[in-house]
This record gives C-alpha cells, structure tokens and sequence, in this order.
C-alpha cells in the first residue's frame, strides 16, 4: 500500500517534470521568434573591467528604456582569442535582433585583413556607436628622448604595447612609421602593466586613451604627453599639440578607436527599424551622455549608416598596413 | 587623511551599511565557494546593483563581497580537492589531505584565522603604505618578476619528493601546457590546433578544476568508501586547535602575509601566484618538509595568509595610481568610474572617507566570513563523511558546471574533463599534479618577462638590479641548501 503511494507520487513528480520542461521548450521556441524577446544577450568579447566593458554596461539601462516592452538585457563576457571568439558567437547566433555585441575598432579589422578570421565585418548589421577615444602620446620622463625631433634622431626607441592587433598596438607601429622613428616594441599582457613599464623609466614610449592615462598626466605628472591623435585639441589637455599640428594629420583615423555595436548579417528590415531608433535615442540619452562625460569618455552616437561606412574604410586602411603588421608578428 | 577616520568608522556602523556589508560577504563567500565563480563575476553580477547607490554603501557591497571571496574559495579545496577560486589552489595540497585524516574542521579554523588575520595584516601595510606606496610599485620590473617566477617554480624541486625525475617530468608537461597560444613577444600563435579556444593559453580556472576536482572525483568513484579515512567523531575541539594552529606558527604567518601583501601590490602578478609562493615558502623553510602534501597544518596557513593579504596589496596601485593590481580591482576600478569616483592621485585627497572606508570594509568582511567559516565549520566537515558514491556525482556534476560558469563554453568543460583524466593517470603512476599546477600558472609569467628581460638590457639585465639579484641568491640557496646540508653531514659523520 505505501509502496504504491510512494509510486504514485514518483509518478505524478515525473509527469510534472516533464510538463514543466516541455512548457519552457514550447515557451522559449516562441519567445525567440519575437523582437524584442524578453531576455536579450549583449555580447563583450573582452573580460571584466576596462573600457569596453564599463561603457557597455553603462549603456545597458538606457538600451532598456528604449528598446518596447523594456526587454532584460544579460551582458556575457567571452575573452579570448583577440575578441575572436565573441565576435564569432555574435556573428553566428540568429538573426533575430536579439542577440548584439561591441566592437573595437578599427583593431578587429586585423584578424579580417590577415585572414585569421571566420567573419567579415562589411556584413554585420551595424547598429551605431558608443563613443569615440583619443589617444595621447606620452614619453617617460627618464627618457633620453623628450620631443619629436629627438625621437626621430634616436638609434632605438622602445614603446610599451599590448598585442598588435589592438589600436594602441597597431597605432604606435603606423605611427613610429610614418614619423621615421626607429621603434622597437616590447609586448605587455595589459595596458596596465605597460603605463607602469614608461613610469618606471623601461620603455619611452607609450600611446593610449587619454581617459585612461589622464590621472598619470594630469594628476600625478608621470608622464610627459607629447601629442594627441585627434583634429583638434582635448579639453582635458589643451596645452598638448595633436598630430595635425606636426603634420602628420593622416594618423588620426588610423589611431583613434570606436566602440560600435553590431548584430548579426541579415537582420529583418522591421527589426533593424526598431534597433536603430533604440540604439539612436540610447545614446543620445542626455543623462547618459552626462555619465559618459563624467567618465573623461564623451559619446559619440553615430547612425548606423556612418558606422558601416566607417567599417568599410577602416578595412581598406588596415589593409595597407598589412606587411607591417605580419613584419612585426614574423 | 587620518583625521577622517572616525567619521568613516562611523558610516559604517550607521544602518544599513550593516546590512549591506552581510549581504555583500555572503554572496562573496557563495561566489567563492563554487568552482569557476569568484571576485570578477560577483563583482560584475552586483555592478549594475549599485547605479544610483550611495557611493559609500555601494563601497560596503562591493567590497564586502570581494573580501570574502578568497576564504569562500578554501572551503571546497579543503573538503573536497577542489579550489573555488584559482587563489585557492595551494590551499588543497596539504587541507584536504587533513580532511582525509578527519580533521577537516582543524585546516577549516586555521584557513579561517589566517585568512582573517591576514587581510588585517595586509589592510594595515596598505594604510601605511599609502603615502609612499608609489616607490614600492615602481621598484619592481621585468627581472623581478621573472626572479620571482623562477622562485615560485624552484618550489617544484621540493614538493616533488620521491623521483626527482618524475616532479621534473610532471614540470616539464606544466611548461609545455603554458606555451601553448599566443607568443608573448611576437605575437603568433602556437600549438592552437585552429582553435580560437586556445589563442589564450589553457584557461586556469578549468584546468584546476580538471587537474582537483575530477580527479578527485573519479578517484572517489573508483575507490568508494569516504572522503575521511576516520570514523565521525562530531568533535568541536579540532576547529579551536586549527585557530591555535596559526598562533602556534605565527612567524610563518608574517612572513606568507608579507609575501602576499608585496605581490599584491605588484601590478600583473596576480593572485594565482601569491599562494604557491608561500606555500613554496612554507616548505623550502621548514624543517621537516617530508611532512608536506600529507596534511601539514602549515600548508593550510601559509597560502591562506598570503592569499587574503595580497588584497589590501592590490588596493595599493589601485588607490595610488588608478591602476588595478588585478582583476578584480580592474572590475572595481569600473564600478567606481560608473559611481563618479576616479581611482587615482585625486581621489586619495578628494575623497579620503571613501579610501578608509574601503579599507575598513576589507577587515570587517573578512572578519566576517572567518566568522562564518568558524561557526559553518562543524556541519561542513560532515561533508567528507558522506559516502563516496553519493558525494562523487555531486562533485563531478558542480566541477562541470563550474568549468562552464565562468565564461560559458563548452569547451572550457572538455578541457577540465581532459586534465581530469591527466590528473588521474598522474596520481595512479606516481606524478606531482602540484608540480604542473605551478608550471603551468608561472610558466607564461616566466617566459614573458625572460623576453622583456632581453629585449630591453640582455642576459646582464637579470644580474644588476639589486631585488632582482637578491630573489636569483635566495632561490638558488633554497634549492642547494638540503645538498649542501647533507653534503656537510656526511663529512663529519665518523
């Protein structure tokens, strides 16, 4: 007898089991269908921590408030292989709008350009931009070489860089290039570790994002900022010359990163509408652009045009840097 | 800055920082606990929490939680093998073979009060530090890190007791693990077999998971029996002669606190490091290092120590320069951005409320969790008295998940599954699974900074810079110095 209840009762917990699996099978099939769904992915091919993952985290709220029905929106972060593996999963999940990631650019366009990648970047569905970022150049002040000219002049000249396929990276070489100087760099695993290397006087050279290297210029003076890669002058440094000055104006584009976001190739027509008028209002945001300001990062929102205009002539540019890059990679 | 000390005490004491920092330890410590999650991804999970937060009370949670991470982390690898976080690893080599012998509840209370103490020690070097901490930073480059790398993988020639040879095979497959991805200097990759997986190296974290946990778990399954070799005794007593244990031993508690606090406070090192160091440290120091490996109490302390010092380390070039000492700090240095705060030169003179504050939320989580940990202790060692049959499954399954959680790939699954085989045919055939654990966690650190090395000055560079000439003197005495010892007693021997 109590055998049987016992039975009973393992049968009816199967039976439910099996109810609610099938309930959640049904539910989640129909719930991708839709745009917005109720959870979408955002995609960071990069670890915790830096700008990529602040700034998209940033912007996630304000996703939500324009997107309708103010879907919930799970940041993932999957490092690894020089955002190769994020972009890959971005670029092969459904085309269904649910399912976007970030970018960096134009250092993603490395990968595509030396054909180590398993996607290309003109097809993404680009969706806008985050913000723009200038990079300043600094010297260490136990540098033997302080300005242009003694750069130019030196035998060797080191510079702290983090892979070469990141802009800091791919941007000190072109630069270095461009400008005639002797470089040779020493690869870091962070730039964290390579601002550390110019303070300590091992390298003279290093190049990254003003938000970034603003408190060791500004603050604390440990190191001395030679030029920044932008049209006009920085705010926070006006006393610092730009590239333009010192005739190399060309480097800018190749030296200043984007954050644009993308969703996979070939997203429906009715869905890219409604992205694109989230994404736009997003970050136009006024209180979303007064915490981007506060973060030494303004936005820079761009439509979804631009940005794959911007794509396209990235790759062209990358491309003629090709030999340089694989020089260096040996 | 000092005379802002009272007022941030007072804050938080004020309700309901209280409570904030209770629940902030108590995920920390969950976090901790299981395998493939721990500070990042707590810290990452509560971010969004603190929007709009007052500043000082999203300080309490966050903080809060990372503190408690690193002693979450050693309960699992104490009980059964398996680290919970990477900064634990060293924890499992002698704790659970205490665990073995049933005193689980005795590594339990010495992991509690060396981490507790320890994280006091490293919050009162970081305040003192403060004010010339930036000349301790910089005074560490390339070679010392390499020196120091060099020191923590001398360890190897120690813990592989029995066959030389064998702890010097089971180091060599550890190195041949770390070169795989991408080159550190010229940046090709290497031995990927076209995986996009791979261009990073073998992710720490699952391959622990592999090389403990399943490991342990099929080991459990083939064995039967229990995790305790001993009869249950429901003894308190052990978990009081634990805490005395660090007392007992206080000297090498100081020294693995310093070794922790000072590789904190080096930028990219990381904390995966500092625990084999001192657990290397404890070994090469002690008198009778045959005892290691088998349940040495002291093999709980000294990892323990280091691994929660090294946090008010790191919170050195974070405070100092605006630069992370690691990566959790990297993720904390995000969410002060987000709140408004700018980590750096500034803030120091700004805001020296929210810089004590930090610094006393650091000591009262890990109070805290020890306190946890403490009361927790007898029902957890019950756990090593449950039947292997039903505790394998268990852990085989959380291992599992646990490769998976941390960034969500299977292949990091397939890979723990693969070291967990390793592991297993290691131990049937008398390898140290610690001598590839240390090689494959310094390995890449080593050949990094041998190249930067050589770039930068030549072979000379390692040899005249006075740190890093002194860490090269002491490893090499550590690694002599049981030779020349028997050396100079078989002379005087009649």
């Amino acid at each position: 007898m109590k055998r049987n209840t016992l039975h009973q009762a393992r049968n009816i917990a199967v039976l439910c089991l099996l109810t609610a699996l099938l309930v959640t099978a049904f539910g989640a099939g129909a719930a991708e269908a839709k745009f917005p769904a109720k959870t979408m992915t955002f995609i960071i091919p990069v670890s915790p921590g830096g700008g990529f993952d602040t700034f998209s985290r940033m912007l996630v709220p304000y996703l939500q408030k324009y997107l309708p029905g103010n879907p919930n929106i799970v940041v993932k972060n999957t490092p690894g292989g020089e955002w190769n593996i994020g972009i890959n999963k971005m670029y092969r999940s459904k085309p269904d709008g649910n399912t976007f990631g970030i970018f960096n650019w134009p250092a993603n366009a490395v990968n595509q350009v030396l054909g180590t990648a398993e996607f290309d970047l003109n097809k993404v569905t680009w969706l806008g931009n985050i913000s723009e970022v200038t990079y300043v150049m600094c010297v260490s002040p136990k540098s033997k070489y302080k300005t242009l000219k003694e750069l130019q002049a030196a035998p060797e000249v080191t510079s702290g860089v983090v892979g070469l396929s990141s802009t800091a990276g791919l941007g000190t070489i072109i630069a270095a290039q461009a400008m005639g100087v002797k470089m040779k760099p020493i690869p870091h695993d962070g730039s964290t570790e390579a601002i550390l290397a110019a303070m300590r006087g091992d390298v003279d050279w290093v190049q990254y994002p003003i938000a970034t290297l603003k408190k060791t210029i500004v603050d604390s003076k440990d190191l001395i900022p030679l030029w920044i890669y932008s049209k006009k002058r920085s705010k926070i440094l006006p006393d610092v010359p730009t590239v333009e000055e010192l005739g190399y104006g060309d480097l800018t584009d190749v030296v200043t990163m984007y954050r644009p976001v993308g969703a996979p190739p070939g997203l429906p027509d009715d869905v890219k509408k409604i992205w694109y008028d989230a994404f736009w209002k997003a970050t136009n945001d006024p209180e979303f652009q007064k915490k981007m300001i506060a973060a030494n990062e303004p936005a820079m929102p761009m439509t979804p045009e631009d940005t794959a205009k911007m794509i396209k002539q990235g790759i062209g540019m990358v491309a003629k840097f090709k030999d340089l890059i694989l020089k260096y990679q040996k | 800055m000092f005379e802002s000390a009272l007022p941030a005490l007072i804050e938080l004491f004020t309700w309901p920082a209280p409570l904030y920092l209770f629940l902030g330890v108590l995920l920390g410590m969950t976090f901790g606990i299981l395998p493939g999650l721990g500070g990042p991804q707590v810290l990452a999970l509560l971010l969004p929490i603190t929007y709009g937060m007052d500043i000082n009370l999203a300080m309490v949670l966050l903080i809060g939680a990372m503190a408690a991470v690193p002693f979450g982390g050693s309960i699992p690898a104490i009980l059964i093998n398996t680290p919970g976080t990477g900064q634990s690893a060293a924890t499992c080599f002698d704790g659970f073979p205490l665990a073995q012998q049933g005193k689980a509840g005795m590594a339990i209370g010495a992991s509690a009060t060396a981490s507790c103490l320890g994280a006091i020690f490293g919050a009162i070097v970081l305040t003192v530090l403060l004010p010339i901490g930036r000349r301790v930073v910089l005074l560490f480059s390339y070679p010392e890190y390499f020196m120091l790398a060099l020191m923590g993988l001398s360890v190897i020639v120690v813990v592989s007791k029995g066959s030389l040879w064998k702890g010097l095979i089971a180091a060599g497959l550890g190195l041949m693990f770390s070169t795989i991805g991408y080159d550190p200097v010229t940046g090709s990759v290497r031995f990927t077999f076209g995986s996009d997986h791979l261009w990073d190296g073998i992710r720490l974290v699952p391959a622990f998971i592999g090389l403990f946990a399943i490991g342990e778990a099929i080991e459990l399954f083939l064995k039967k029996g229990k995790i305790a070799q001993v009869d249950y005794e429901g003894k308190i007593s052990d978990i009081s002669a634990g805490v005395k244990s660090v007392f007992q031993n206080f000297g090498l508690f100081i020294r693995c606190s310093i070794i922790g606090t000072i590789i904190g406070i080096i930028p990219g090192v990381g904390g995966a490091v500092s625990n084999f160091i001192a657990y290397g440290h404890a070994l090469q120091s002690s008198k009778n290092p045959e005892n290691f490996g088998k349940g040495d109490i002291r093999g709980v302390i000294a990892p323990e120590s280091a691994n929660n010092s090294k946090d008010g380390g790191a919170l050195v070039p974070t405070l100092i320069f605006g630069i992370p000492g690691s990566i959790e700090m990297a993720v904390l240095l995000g969410a002060l951005i987000v709140l408004g705060l700018e980590p750096g030169p500034r803030m120091m003179m700004e805001n020296p409320e929210t810089v004590l504050i930090l610094i006393y939320v650091l000591v009262a989580g890990n109070i805290l969790v020890s306190l946890f940990g403490l009361f927790g202790a007898g029902v957890m060692v019950k756990l090593t008295y449950v039947p292997a049959t039903l505790l394998a499954p268990v852990v085989f399954m959380l291992a599992l998940i646990g490769s998976y959680l941390t960034h969500g790939m299977i292949f990091d699954v397939v890979l723990s599954l693969v070291f967990g085989v390793l592991a297993y045919a290691m131990k049937r055939f008398g390898f140290s699974r610690v001598a590839v654990v240390i090689a494959l966690v310094l390995g890449r650190l080593a050949q990094k900074t041998f190249h930067q090395t050589l770039m930068l000055w030549g072979v000379k560079g390692f040899f005249v810079r006075p740190i890093s000439l002194g860490l090269f003197i002491i490893t090499v005495t550590m690694v002599l110095l049981p030779y020349i010892q028997a050396a100079m007693r078989k002379k005087t021997a009649p």
